[in-house]
């Protein structure tokens, strides 16, 4: 019958039309501790093996880095310990370490401590990795040398203080166009030795892409969190080269810095 | 408009008749083609005479007349007229039974263009679409290029009205609405105008604001042979065009093909002032077959192929390179399928819109916004539709089922080249992969109450679902919107009613209240860094957005006789949840729902003999716009505008002398957008169309005689209209 025959043919369009969507799967993670990271360096000590991992190769900036605590004789993971990192590097006339991250507390996080280093030069850097196992109190120190290239992702500027305060890049690490977490830290130059955090700022965040002269909106200011970081929010609405222009202030401006940006 | 309707049908009484003498005579019956009803007190006349008779209460009427041919033009208010051949033998009663179709409930301000019962008195008189549709009062067009047009209907466009072909829904595939669904259909393809200046008709689309169906001309099973062949020529532009027509039929199978090609260099506006770049180039192929199965039924296929390139747009940033447009459709027919059962329709249609633009043609260097860049942008759309509609018919009742499905998927990209060296290339989508379903249902309920009292109901609800698939899209859209999900689901609902009394024999009044709802465009919901040129905003999509509301009444009054007609609207239209740009930061405005809008106005529109084929029309049409929230008038609200011409006509020539004028336009948006105040203007033009041979008809023009400089309010960046422009065309054609 004629018309029973158009009601079916409308009725396979519309399905027709409504069946062609597509469906894509996650991949999923495996459950290694230290996953996919890098390996940067190991040694041993005191009966202990030290295994040094960084979530990407060594350029001037801010990287986790994380600690594998094994003992040597039975290979087994110690998870209660005092870890830290502490950069240090030779110039000959003089020397010098970096900001950086002890690992929080003593307990392991998924087998790994976490530590942090803001390297503010590239070259070849000295680790020292110092630990203390809390069950039977031993201590012990690796040192490795490593080398960090050059890199866009930490500024030193001078603040209005006469301070010299060095503000880093931690993310957007792999930036994409859309909102993105914003983190910067920032440490000031007490000694040769010593880079407190500066954790009283008052952050003003504003990217533009300079070759339009448009900005975007929705931005988020970083807010101090701890240790010197602070976490805004960053909106990039198409790729192309941004710069993020940062006013830190404590009362009356402080210092200005910007971080140029290219979205792929 | 019912002016033309006029002149055409005076033109059909010319050059008559013949009478003897002797007992014979016609009686019949006039019906309501919509209800099956008898159509009371109809005028049956004697073309060009005064001659004739009125039906009785039952739609019965009886005429003596002389042995003889003889064309009667059945009318009756509220219907289009019919215009009947019949011959009378001597001493015998011819039957003659007429089925007229209503008007006034229906579209009262249907235009027909190229109609069957005009003869081809009107085919050609004007040179463009977009010509016809600024005819009707109450609608203006907003002008962004000498090219494509976009009409808007008392001041609502773009999602609040509904422009469709044959009913079947377009959407543009430029983000900056380059593309309008009008410029597809080319003067010569379109057949009428169904248009419905507010929501009582609900059955093309949701609206808020009324629907403007493009009804095309299909394959002429009347016409066994016809061609045509038109060179036309526009001093203004230096625009050539060619148009070309050819219809076959037998009684299987009717097919109908045209071609519509045309040029233009730079127009100039009044003064003499060249406007440079804003020429363009623009092919449209029409094909059309109806295929006739017998038995009531009969299937329709038809495609639209049109092409542009190089449209200059000279007050905008960019010019559109490229557009392609191909527009299928393939419907059948069947009358009376089943008892009780007038008519079943079913549609299905696919179109594929594609739009190129750049601005590698203009020196990015010098200007202000988006310096040392080129900006090529494209845009895509994809429609696919179903549309079923079954007419159920008993005495006085009519009650239409509709179901109104489609599918659209959206895609817009912008990519941004720095002149200068070492600036990496950007990139943005501006629609990232809208896929949108649409799914009505309609019910469209007529009935006879009494003989003077006539009712119609429309009920339409609307179910959408939306979603933006593109990783990218999504991730530029989520920066400003906390929704995980950019997915959305809307229904709408809407109900009109309108009641239409006739008074006497000649007027009508009628109400139209309704109360409608339409669901925010895909653009409206997820575009994204579109550039208002008007205001300098880039404005981004809001997914979240909720339907607009209307609450819309319409008074009308009608007073309609061959020689003079009148009819006055006055309409009320408050809007809630009135989508609007809403400023996000000092370079970002965001589409969001305000509290509140309204938009009132009033129309008049007559026309009247004033000599034996010389006819004087008039109408003007008045809106007002508020927007409530921010008490500022709404944008693109055209001021008091309208026209007055009179008009000659005879068998063979007819002229035409009309004036355009537009009142100045000082209420203007200042908040939601950056409106200027507009000037006013009177335009003065002259038609002329002569059939010099049977084959050969010869068009003369001059618009806007004065050359007088002027932009109407609804022109983007107070782009100039267009200055003196003589035209002049000649059309060969077959001769019957």
């Amino acid at each position: 019958m004629h018309f029973m025959r158009f009601v079916a043919v409308a009725f396979v369009t519309v399905l027709l039309m409504a069946g062609c969507s597509e469906k894509s799967t996650q991949p999923t993670d495996n459950g290694n501790p230290e996953g996919s990271l890098l390996k940067v360096g190991e040694g041993e000590d005191q009966g202990y093996k030290v295994e040094l991992y960084s979530e990407k190769t060594f350029a001037v900036g801010y990287h986790r880095i994380y600690v594998k605590l094994t003992k040597t004789s039975t290979g087994a993971l110690v998870d209660r310990a005092a870890v830290s990192v502490v950069p240090m590097m030779d110039m000959g006339a003089m020397k010098h370490s970096a900001p950086h991250e002890d690992h929080e507390g003593v307990s392991a996080i998924n087998g790994l401590f976490h530590c942090a280093v803001n390297f503010i030069m590239a070259g070849m850097w000295e680790l020292r990795v110092n630990f203390r196992d809390e069950e039977n109190g031993t201590e012990g120190e690796v040192v490795m040398n490593i080398n960090v290239a050059a890199g866009n992702m930490l500024k030193s500027v001078a603040g209005t203080d006469g301070k010299n305060y060095f503000i880093t890049l931690v993310k957007p690490e792999k930036p994409v166009v859309g909102m993105n977490d914003f983190e910067i830290t920032v440490h000031y130059r007490e000694t040769m030795m010593s880079f407190p955090a500066v954790e009283d700022l008052a952050v003003k965040m504003e990217p533009t892409m300079p070759s339009m002269g448009h900005g975007s909106p929705n931005n988020v200011d970083p807010t101090h969190q701890q240790n010197g970081h602070y976490l805004g929010k960053v909106n990039f609405t198409m790729t192309g080269d941004w710069r993020v222009d940062l006013d830190l202030a404590r009362g009356d401006s402080l210092l200005h810095t910007s971080f140029d940006i290219t979205i792929p | 408009m019912l002016y033309y309707r006029m002149v055409a049908l005076l033109l059909l009484f010319l050059g008559n008749i013949s009478m003897l003498t002797a007992q014979s005579s016609i009686r019949g019956r006039v019906m309501d083609a919509a209800m099956e009803a008898p159509v009371p007190f109809a005028n049956v006349r004697m073309h060009g005479t005064q001659r004739g008779t009125a039906c009785d209460s039952s739609g019965y009427f009886h005429l003596s007349l002389p042995p003889g041919s003889y064309r009667l033009v059945i009318s009756a208010l509220g219907y289009e007229p019919s215009v009947e051949e019949v011959r009378v033998s001597e001493k015998t009663v011819a039957v003659l039974n007429v089925s007229l179709t209503p008007a006034v409930i229906a579209f009262p301000d249907e235009i027909v263009v190229y109609g069957r019962n005009r003869g081809d008195a009107e085919s050609g008189w004007l040179n463009a679409t977009e010509d016809v549709i600024r005819n009707v009062a109450g609608i203006s067009m907003i002008r962004r290029a000498n090219f494509a047009l976009e009409p808007t209907i008392r001041g609502m466009d773009a999602g609040r009205i509904g422009v469709v072909i044959d009913g079947m829904k377009i959407f543009g595939a430029c983000v900056d609405r380059m593309d309008p669904v009008t410029a597809y259909v080319e003067v010569e393809n379109l057949e009428k105008l169904e248009v419905s200046k507010n929501s009582l008709d609900l059955t093309k689309a949701a609206n808020i604001g009324g629907t403007l169906n493009m009804v095309t001309h299909k394959a002429d099973f009347t016409r066994p042979f016809l061609a045509q062949s038109e060179i036309g020529y526009e001093t203004v532009s230096g625009l050539r065009r060619y148009r070309g027509i050819v219809n076959y039929a037998d009684s299987l199978i009717a097919l109908r093909a045209t071609v519509s090609l045309k040029k233009s260099g730079d127009f100039r506006a009044g003064g003499g002032q060249v406007i440079t770049g804003s020429g363009f180039a623009k092919n449209n192929y029409k094909m059309d077959m109806s295929l006739n199965l017998g038995a009531g039924q009969r299937m329709e296929f038809s495609f639209i192929g049109d092409n542009a390139s190089n449209i200059g747009y000279p007050v905008l940033l960019m010019d559109a390179t490229t557009t392609k447009s191909q527009i299928y459709r393939l419907e059948h027919h069947w009358m009376n399928p089943f008892r009780g059962v007038k008519s079943f329709r079913s549609m299905v249609y696919f179109n594929r819109i594609d739009h190129w633009m750049d601005d590698y043609d203009r020196d990015v260097t010098v200007r202000p916004v988006m310096r040392n860049m080129y900006m090529p942008m494209f845009g895509k759309t994809r429609t696919a539709g179903v549309n079923e509609e079954i007419s159920l018919v008993t005495g006085g009742h009519r009650l239409n089922l509709i179901l109104d499905f489609y599918r659209l998927t959206a895609f817009a990209d912008m990519k941004m080249v720095s002149v200068l060296p070492g600036v990496s290339d950007a990139y943005l989508l501006n629609l990232g992969d809208v896929l949108l379903y649409n799914t009505a249902a309609v019910v469209d309920y007529s009935r006879l109450l009494t003989d003077r009292l006539r009712l119609r109901t429309n009920l339409r609800i609307d179910y959408s679902d939306r979603d933006l698939r593109n990783e990218f899209g999504r991730r530029q859209l989520e920066a400003f919107w906390e929704t995980g999900d950019m997915r959305q689901t809307l229904t709408s609902f809407s109900f009109s009613s309108a009641i239409e009394y006739r008074i006497g024999d000649y007027g009508a009044v009628q109400l139209v209240v309704a109360r409608s709802e339409r669901i925010p465009s895909h653009i409206e919901n997820y575009g994204f860094f579109l550039y208002n040129v008007t205001d300098g905003y880039f404005y981004t999509g809001n997914p979240l957005l909720k339907p607009e509301t209307s609450y819309q009444a319409e008074l009308s009054m009608d007073y309609s006789r061959p020689e003079h007609d009148f009819r006055i609207n006055v309409y009320y239209n408050n809007i809630r949840n009135y989508i609007s740009g809403v400023i996000q930061s000092e370079e970002f405005k965001t589409f969001a729902n305000i509290t509140s809008a309204f938009i009132t106005g009033v129309e008049v529109k007559g026309s009247m003999d004033v000599a034996r084929g010389l006819r004087m029309h008039v109408s003007a049409a008045y809106t007002y716009g508020q927007n409530r929230e921010l008490n500022e008038p709404l944008p693109l609200i055209p001021p008091l505008e309208g026209g007055l011409g009179i008009q000659w006509s005879s068998d063979r020539f007819r002229f035409a002398i009309e004036s355009r004028f537009a009142s100045a336009q000082n209420r203007i948006a200042s908040r939601t957008t950056l409106e200027d105040r507009t000037a006013g203007f009177i335009l003065l033009n002259l038609r002329g169309r002569f059939r010099a041979w049977d084959f050969l008809d010869i068009k003369l023009g001059v618009e806007n005689l004065l050359d007088h400089y002027y932009n109407e309010h609804l022109s983007v960046n107070n782009l100039p209209g267009r200055g003196r422009n003589a035209y002049f065309g000649l059309n060969v054609h077959s001769v019957e």
